[in-house]
């Protein structure tokens, strides 16, 4: 990996981190669909990092992000699992397809692929994140339409995003 | 001891998810942990510049929003201050117990003004409010710096004033320090500057003094700005004085104007129409 892509991968992370703190924080539809526009540049990163290195990484994001939005560990919590889980569903998704992915960016990889990848653990991390919030099933079926609506707005978003990049 | 390494080292990135994960929970129970209530959270200087950054940036879009709320502020604080004041008038004699039907006559309706005339020698402006908005013809408007005109015409939905700037337009004003009341009348030439007329020369008047609407007026409530003194002539042959008076209103960025309804009106020129006869 050649120092251009590392850094526009670092720029990458840096971009979503402060759209989210500034922007999508307060970008709620309805009060149910909340952007995790970050959570797309974690996933993105690439998947032959060292696996400990990238579990630091999404720690760091996930505290970041808390800091801003005053819920201190619930977006670490929820992003630390997304990406342990991420590289066994892409081993998985890997042998199933049967090649080898080198970037997991949307241009590389095509559009379909890319939602099949990529939903599944975005859903992961907004179940993950809304079901310790809500710390209860009380309100379950509030629970559950602001996960999907929250997965969905966040692909969303990340394929907007990924459209514009560059590799 | 060498297969405990060997298995550490081969579930190295499970344990140190565990241990994350463990953190985070510890994190989001122990919410008052003293590092945590410290560092990480808004109150942090470098988190509170960011925000205060990105808030900002909302603040600027909202100043609509809030001049508008500030101008209709204004338009109830300005009513209530006339009907306390009319209620219990400073100048007053004591005993004196005004009506309170008298005291809460004028009511203020919040307008933008959409247009604004200057150039002319009888000048106009349009504002957005009309008839359906409860606005009559001959109803004063003032803005938060001082007098503005007095509305001429009106459509459902918006109106047209007569401004101060107007060859015919007239206000009985008074000059609180020396206790007189005049006449102002716009000359035509500056839109900074009017005339005030028929102050006897033996007040005394001085420049900078502040000059006001009086009682005597039938569209305005007393104690509207109007402007200050900025030129005293005496000319020998006359027993007045001839004052010039910088307006207190800039009618180049009139944003937010008020819109004044006398509800005694029509009972005052109806007693008047009926004593004439």
């Amino acid at each position: 990996m050649t120092t251009r892509i590392a850094l526009s991968y670092a720029f990458g992370l840096i971009f979503c981190i402060l759209l989210q703190i500034m922007f999508l924080r307060n970008l709620v539809f309805f009060n149910y669909a909340f952007c995790f526009l970050y959570i797309g540049a974690v996933l993105t990163l690439p998947p032959a990092m060292d696996k400990s290195l990238y579990l630091l990484i999404a720690f760091a994001v996930g505290i970041l992000i808390d800091t801003f939005m005053n819920t201190l560990g619930l977006n670490a919590a929820a992003t630390v699992l997304v990406a342990f889980f991420r590289s066994s569903w892409i081993r998985r998704y890997e042998r199933r397809a049967g090649e080898d992915f080198v970037f997991l960016s949307l241009r590389r990889i095509g559009l379909l692929p890319f939602i099949n990848l990529f939903f599944p653990l975005i859903l992961l991390h907004s179940a993950a994140l809304f079901l310790i919030e809500a710390n209860s099933l009380n309100l379950f079926v509030h629970t559950i339409i602001k996960i999907l609506a929250s997965s969905v707005y966040t692909l969303v978003a990340v394929l907007l995003w990924q459209s514009f990049s560059k590799y | 001891m060498s297969q405990l390494f060997e298995f550490i080292s081969r579930h190295r990135s499970f344990i140190l998810f565990v241990f994350l994960e463990v953190l985070c929970f510890r994190l989001l129970i122990g919410s008052n942990s003293s590092w945590g209530v410290r560092y990480f959270n808004t109150s942090n200087w470098y988190v509170g510049t960011i925000l205060g950054l990105s808030n900002s940036f909302k603040e600027y879009l909202g100043l609509r929003e809030v001049n508008r709320q500030l101008a209709a502020e204004n338009a109830r604080l300005n009513e209530t201050l006339t009907r306390l004041l009319e209620s219990d008038p400073p100048k007053a004699p004591a005993g004196y117990q005004p009506d309170s039907t008298f005291a809460a006559r004028y009511s203020y309706t919040l307008a933008k003004v959409i247009d604004v005339e200057t150039k002319m020698s009888n000048n106009h402006l349009t504002i957005d409010k009309g008839t359906l908005d409860g606005i009559a013809p001959g109803m004063g408007v003032i803005s938060a710096t001082g007098i503005v005109g007095k509305v001429q015409y009106c459509s459902p939905r918006m109106s047209v004033v007569t401004s101060i700037l107007h060859s015919r337009f007239m206000v009985s004003t008074e000059l609180p320090a020396s206790n007189e009341i005049g006449t102002v009348i716009w000359t035509g030439e500056d839109i900074g500057q009017v005339k005030l007329l028929d102050i006897s020369k033996f007040k005394k008047v001085e420049i900078g003094d502040t000059a006001v609407t009086s009682g005597y007026n039938q569209v305005f409530p007393p104690g509207v700005m109007v402007g200050t003194v900025s030129n005293i002539e005496s000319p020998q042959s006359e027993t007045t004085y001839l004052i010039d008076l910088k307006l207190s209103t800039d009618f180049r960025n009139l944003g937010y104007v008020y819109v004044i309804q006398n509800h005694l009106l029509p009972d005052m020129e109806k007693l008047k129409e009926n004593s004439d006869k």
